[in-house]
């Protein structure tokens, strides 16, 4: 490694390579602090250019390595195996070029998701995939974990809004893949890229779709005694041929924790559960539909129908909704927020299984999801440092997910496979479905030194090599 | 309406005392989400984690339960320029100042010790360094180390401004109001600002007389201890704070204290005391007017302590704007720190110059005459990367302007 560690200090200088005891401390796990493992060496380019010159060297040396944005990923995936590199992204901030008649842009993949719009705002434009993290976390993540958030619900998750993406290969060389232009492939290679949780190239430059911003846009919410009368009324609105662009639910506990954060919004604390409901478009139209969701919302005896009067009152409506995850740290020492997917119709089924989940393992779970996409993040509070209640939160999850499967849903809405998941994909597919993704993915990764033991359940670095939270004082 | 059990009630910690973190409280309470990261100067200046809270936080806490050596997480953690931009962002509220002020409690570098508890609480030692350096500065040798220096010889020689002047009223001085009378204030002059900044000072007290103030001059000793406790040496940064606050008459409608750092500070210690930031007391008392046009393009520049601390909006901009003339014109990342941090400029140079490179960066690009900002120590900081840069833009306290604009005609 110190031969590998002189050659990336003359590459990047010797500030941007880290191989001291804080500086892999630091990187040794994401925002799902389940799973820790000390990187070899971290090193963070500045340019195009020393990026490539990093793969080309770690390429020659034979060295396993992870690209990482900010590091706010849920499913373990930022992090990478003993004797690996991380490469941090963050300094690959720039964006290249607007172009504001074609509706899109070209950005480093460094560049954060909000400070993209806040970008494009000028030309009535902005970025539609809007994770809670979107004020932090980084395109070029985004694209690895084809990232969703609450507008993904009408919008489309980060597939949809990726055109194109300059890739740097396993080997040190660059591609370009799909086109900012309406043009289509023989092959669709940047559809494969997106999500493929950084295992076949590393995004040098991305294409993005840019979508004008709303002329109108109304929030609403409702709050019913039931986490199950939320969801029905979401059932309603879909049913009635409605198009909302976001329908997100937050359960009692949730909702008390923003409440009782920086981030409180006026969320009733009496409710069992919060429908927040967004319209978005032309003014007339939205606001006839806003209309008509509103008398939805009042249909199954809510205990309050509010309309955001102000754009402040919006706002607020929607940092309470997108701190809940941070606000919900407060109840435990750790937290652990798990991404499961059902069909919208079982949504109250999954949530009475949440429910008894959390009766029977003891650990207090808070719940707020996108219900529009049917997509459940219930939150654990637990103590990480005891190996029981590690031991605990783990099963819970995977008992969750197993549920996820059999009411016909999938193991992950945007989080990713990661770490976290790879023991499951056995029971969404078949060994020949991932025997083909597997060999999919050695065309690109054929020595499996892209973000190693990540997504498919394959080659050294499977998750057992990762440290567990919470094994370390064992 | 209950309270729902899930929400821990404020203060309340379900903390063995016997673990290993229970002297860092509030320290288990971040989740690693990372939402503090991109209003973190210092993140944004490196791109690394461990310039981040975040990695901070991490840091600390693995010191604590022993998986880290306390010497190794040191250098991290003395890049912050507790700028505390990270605070308001954080859904779990964490008090990460406190947890960064914690781990450098008793771990002050003697020099600097020595600096801290003799020369600032001492209005005759303060005295002699300021004419000391107010010497140097004019002979030209302070200009040299800023060119042939060390970092740190650089960041200290930058730290004396190009037009250094000493407050001349002295303590316990009654202005009386001019025009109408509205009230009472005093003024807090400082320990640095008083030696360096007689201008804000000045400026300070015709802004507040021409309002109707009647503004009584502080008396000694007026150092907050802000530097102090953001040092590693709260203890005594408290005794001052309670000095300075005393020496005060209870009597008056706000204690004024022109440097938004020591504002927050003595806020914080005492916030039953009507410590205030003189714009934000302005704002809320209402701008008198006639007011004379200064006719300059001004870039506001908020201190961090103004923002994070004090909460406040957009108060300055909106004294601003009254003023006939006068075009605030924005820059980028104004909500950015400029690098002073009380004394971090001189503790980690290099993390220094690389947030102030990036705030100069886009000062340059917005091109103002003056830009204002209204905490000294940014003052001087923004003043030394200007004239690095030989910027003809100016460094003024907001206050200046607003002296401007309230002088007579004639």
């Amino acid at each position: 490694m110190s031969a590998l560690a002189a050659e990336l200090r003359r590459i990047v200088g010797t500030a941007a390579v880290r191989d001291d005891p804080a500086g892999l401390l630091a990187y040794e796990s994401d925002a799902l602090t389940l799973f820790r493992c000390k990187p070899a060496a971290v090193v963070l380019p500045g340019t195009r250019d020393q990026l490539i010159e990093v793969v080309a060297a770690l390429h020659r040396h034979d060295v396993p390595f992870t690209a990482r944005g900010a590091g706010t990923g849920l499913s373990g995936g930022a992090l990478v195996p003993e004797g690996g590199v991380i490469l941090g992204l963050a300094r690959l901030n720039r964006i290249l070029e607007v172009r504001p008649e074609d509706a899109c842009a070209v950005v480093e993949p460094g560049v954060v998701n909000a400070e993209l719009s806040r970008a494009v705002e000028r030309w009535g434009l902005r970025y539609a995939p809007d994770p809670a993290s979107q004020n932090v976390c980084t395109v070029g993540g985004n694209l690895a974990e084809n990232a969703g958030g609450p507008h993904c619900f009408r919008h489309g998750m980060t597939a949809q809004h990726v055109l194109s993406a300059e890739v740097l290969l396993a080997d040190g060389s660059v591609e370009t893949w799909g086109t900012t232009l309406a043009a289509e492939d023989d092959l669709d290679l940047r559809g494969f890229l997106v999500g493929s949780e950084g295992s076949v190239g590393v995004a040098l430059r991305i294409g993005v779709r840019l979508i004008p911003l709303p002329e109108c846009v109304v929030t609403l919410f409702g709050a019913y005694d039931s986490v199950q009368d939320a969801c029905a009324t979401v059932s309603d609105i879909v049913a009635a041929g409605l198009t909302p662009v976001a329908l997100e639910v937050m359960d009692q506990k949730a909702v008390a924790a923003v409440e009782a954060s920086l981030y409180r919004a006026g969320y009733p604390l009496e409710a069992g559960a919060v429908l927040l409901v967004e319209v978005e478009g032309p003014a007339q139209k939205t606001r006839d539909d806003a209309d008509e969701i509103e008398a939805f919302l009042r249909r199954r005896r809510p205990l309050r129908v509010e309309r955001a009067a102000t754009p402040e009152q919006r706002l607020a409506l929607w940092k309470g909704r997108k701190g809940a995850g941070g606000a919900l740290g407060r109840l435990g020492p750790d937290s652990y927020v798990m991404d499961g997917v059902v069909p919208r119709s079982r949504l109250a089924q999954v949530m009475d299984y949440v429910d008894q989940v959390e009766a029977e393992s003891g650990l207090p779970v808070a719940n707020l999801f996108h219900a529009g996409d049917g997509n459940i993040h219930p939150h654990f509070s637990y103590d990480a440092r005891d190996p029981q209640q590690a031991r605990a939160v783990e099963e819970a999850g995977a008992r969750i997910l197993r549920r996820c499967l059999q009411l016909g849903g999938s193991l992950t809405g945007e989080h990713g496979i990661g770490l976290e998941k790879q023991a499951f994909l056995g029971e969404q597919f078949g060994a020949a479905d991932i025997a083909l993704m597997e060999r999919l993915r050695r065309a690109f990764n054929p020595r499996d030194r892209l973000n190693p033991g990540k997504g498919l359940p394959l080659g050294r670095g499977c998750a057992e090599s990762f440290h567990r939270h919470g094994g370390y004082r064992a | 309406m209950s309270a729902p059990e899930y929400a821990r009630p404020e203060g309340k910690s379900w903390l063995d005392p016997a673990d290993p973190v229970s002297g860092f409280p509030g320290i288990l309470d971040c989740v690693h989400c990372g939402l503090c990261l991109q209003a973190c100067p210092t993140y944004r200046a490196s791109g690394s984690e461990t310039d981040s809270p975040r990695g901070r936080i991490y840091l600390l806490r693995a010191a604590a339960e022993g998986r880290i050596g306390a010497a190794e997480i040191e250098d991290a953690i003395a890049r912050c320029v507790l700028c505390r931009a990270c605070e308001p962002v954080c859904p779990s509220q964490v008090p990460y100042h406190r947890l960064v002020e914690r781990h450098r409690e008793g771990k002050v570098p003697a020099l600097l010790r020595f600096g801290l508890r003799r020369i600032l609480p001492s209005p005759r030692a303060l005295r002699a360094a300021g004419w000391a350096l107010r010497a140097l500065r004019r002979t030209g040798v302070l200009g040299l180390a800023e060119r042939l220096g060390t970092p740190r010889m650089r960041a200290l020689a930058g730290a004396v401004p190009s037009a250094p002047r000493r407050f001349s009223a002295s303590p316990g001085q009654v202005f009386p109001a001019r025009g109408g009378a509205r009230g009472r204030v005093a003024l807090h002059t400082g320990c640095v600002a008083s030696e360096f900044f007689g201008q804000v000072l000045q400026d300070a007290v015709d802004v507040f007389t021409a309002q109707g103030f009647e503004v009584l001059v502080a008396a000694q000793p007026s150092c907050c201890g802000a530097l102090h406790a953001h040092s590693g040496d709260a203890a005594f940064g408290r005794q001052l704070a309670a000095g300075t606050l005393q020496a005060i008459p209870g009597d008056v409608d706000a204690v004024l204290v022109p440097a938004a750092g020591c504002a927050a500070h003595l806020h914080e210690y005492d916030p039953r005391r009507g410590v205030a930031d003189p714009l934000l007391f302005l704002h809320k008392v209402g701008l008198r007017g006639p007011l004379q046009p200064v006719k300059l393009r001004v870039a506001y520049d908020p201190p961090c302590h103004l923002l994070n601390v004090l909460a406040a909006k957009d108060e300055v901009g909106s004294l601003l704007r009254q003023i006939p003339e006068l075009e605030l014109v924005p820059h980028d990342e104004a909500e950015l720190c400029c690098g002073a941090g009380g004394i971090s400029f001189a503790r980690v140079p290099e993390m220094s110059d690389a947030v102030l490179a990036r705030k100069i960066e886009r000062l340059c690009a917005a091109a103002p005459d003056v830009v204002a900002s209204g905490n000294p120590g940014c003052l001087l900081r923004l003043e030394a990367g200007l004239r690095a840069r030989a910027s003809p833009i100016r460094a003024w306290h907001p206050l200046r302007l607003l002296a401007q604009a309230a002088r007579r005609h004639g």
